[in-house]
């Protein structure tokens, strides 16, 4: 086998590697956490004060 | 710079996106998708229009995206929330353009995400064959290596994907500066030999003033993606500061390294060749005879396609998200990671997409669906810009000056937006010339969503929470 072909095998088994690995974390948050939880984010806590610099009305 | 400190967030707190993001990572977030378009795709503009048709659509459309930027940054500075574009559209509009404009972020940054990966392959190919492989190489593997390990990157964890992204950016940019000094583009009579310009006058506008309007076409490629600035609001430790800031900085970037790539490739290439190149400005570097800079040019473009692949995740993601959250789409989509404080559902979730769109050309070994896919990106950006117009019109007048503190104010109000207009509609026409049935097709397919959002999704979606910036009443309201 070449170098390029054991590249390529490299590639397939990092790549399943990686996806597996997200996935499983995927997984286990979403049994970890209550899902109201996770998607209850806060969009915005906060606005531009006066006191912030660069800011104008 | 100093690694923010992702942990897990406490169970009665309310999660959130971690805010961590300076003016450096929103230059990196834009400039980074861009600046791949320099390295390829801007030279099509020279096939359509000749060598000043291609400068002309330079600066043109550069106009268009710096209109584009003034407005991305004063909206965004006042509405700092993921989904960009999206967020503002949610708020002035109403909920069938949001989704809309939601959509065409999602498309637009994932199927350009597909051709980088797809470019990526191309390149690692391309390596293999200069290095004396004879064997080809499968552009399978490597292209999904590239998405899953960016994906992976930006799960983990928004402050390094984009820390990482402003050093390969930097890296590339820096590449085009080596090239010019490189060339001695300083001296013309040097090195270059302006092929393109010189001798007739027609080997600079060979199509007449119809082919520099052909040529805006693909004039976006110079500058698409920096209105994902947009996207990484929420994620800033000041959005005021760092949105205009960073955006600003990115488009005078963009300005400068487009004009650049211009003149150094239309100094040693003739237009002709350059016309149709998949790699222009590594093909100068090759004729500039210089083994560092072929060695530079060959590192920045991997770096620029790199770049822009991870930008283009980032940005997907968090229009995915955000529709999500405000339940567009399923709520499923729009969690936060409790430890790494990334939207991760959408990260996870389009990763099959783009990998589906990154190999499909070469598995059908149809080539063409790659300018398709392309295509489909770019139209889909236009159809957002060319939202943003009625949008900012709508902002200043449901929040007027003075009404609302901003980060930053678009002077000269309504010339910008009008520019806007005037020129995405001349870059729509630009492309109906090329693409006719492409834009139609995405059209009607745009046309279709929203039937299904108006029939199936409309009523999960949280209208009661639409304004979800701790903004004053609207004026009139």
């Amino acid at each position: 086998m070449s170098v390029w072909g054991a590249l390529e095998i490299v590639a397939w088994v990092l790549s399943a590697g990686i996806a597996l690995w997200m996935v499983a974390d995927l997984v286990r948050v979403g049994r970890e956490y209550d899902e109201d939880f996770l998607t209850t984010a806060v969009e915005i806590d906060r606005v531009p004060t006066d006191d912030e610099e660069g800011g104008v009305r | 710079m100093q690694e923010a400190a992702p942990g897990p967030a406490r169970r009665e707190e309310h999660l959130s996106l971690l805010k961590v993001l300076s003016p450096v990572h929103i230059w990196a977030l834009g400039v980074g998708i861009v600046l791949v378009g320099e390295f390829m795709g801007w030279n099509f503009t020279v096939e359509k229009g000749g060598m000043y048709g291609s400068l002309i659509a330079a600066w043109v459309v550069g106009l268009l995206y710096t209109s584009l930027v003034m407005i991305n940054s004063e909206i965004t500075s006042t509405i700092p929330a993921a989904g960009g574009q999206y967020a503002q559209a949610k708020h002035t509009i109403g909920p069938l353009m949001a989704f809309n404009v939601g959509l065409y972020l999602t498309m637009a940054y994932t199927m350009l995400e597909a051709a980088n990966a797809n470019v990526l392959s191309y390149l690692l190919t391309e390596l293999s064959g200069l290095l004396g492989s004879s064997q080809g190489l499968s552009a399978y593997p490597f292209a999904t290596l590239a998405i899953v390990a960016l994906a992976f990157l930006n799960y983990r964890g928004v402050f390094t994907s984009l820390s990482i992204n402003f050093v390969i950016t930097a890296f590339a940019f820096l590449t085009i500066i080596a090239l010019f000094i490189g060339i001695r583009g300083w001296n013309p009579g040097a090195n270059m030999f302006l092929g393109g310009l010189t001798g007739e006058v027609a080997n600079g506008l060979p199509y007449g003033w119809i082919g520099v309007i052909a040529a805006f076409q693909f004039g976006m490629w110079y500058y698409l993606g920096i209105e994902g600035t947009a996207q990484a609001a929420e994620e800033c430790r000041s959005a005021s500061r760092s949105i205009p800031l960073g955006s600003m900085a990115g488009i005078v970037t963009l300005i400068i390294a487009a004009t650049l790539t211009w003149y150094v490739a239309a100094g040693l290439l003739p237009w002709q060749y350059l016309g149709t190149a998949i790699t222009p400005l590594f093909d100068v570097a090759r004729v500039a005879d210089s083994g560092v800079l072929v060695v530079l040019l060959l590192l920045g473009t991997l770096c620029a396609t790199l770049a822009s692949a991870n930008g283009c995740i980032n940005d997907a993601s968090r229009a995915w998200f955000s529709m999500g959250r405000d339940r567009y789409l399923p709520a499923w989509f729009g969690a936060v990671h409790p430890r790494y404080r990334t939207p991760f559902r959408a990260i996870v979730f389009l990763i099959p997409v783009a990998i589906a769109f990154a190999i499909l050309p070469v598995l059908l070994n149809n080539p063409t669906l790659l300018s398709t896919v392309i295509t489909f990106s770019i139209l889909s950006g236009l159809l957002g810009y060319s939202f943003m117009v009625p949008n900012f019109f709508r902002f200043r007048r449901l929040w007027p000056l003075g009404s609302v503190r901003r980060g930053y104010v678009l002077p000269f109000h309504p010339l910008p937006a009008l520019a806007l207009g005037i020129l995405a509609a001349l870059v729509f026409f630009a492309t109906f010339l090329g693409y006719g049935t492409v834009l139609l097709s995405i059209l009607a397919f745009y046309f279709l969503a929203s039937i299904w959002f108006v029939v199936r999704r409309y009523k999960y979606v949280k209208r009661g929470a639409q304004f979800t910036a701790p903004l004053p009443r609207p004026k009139g309201y």
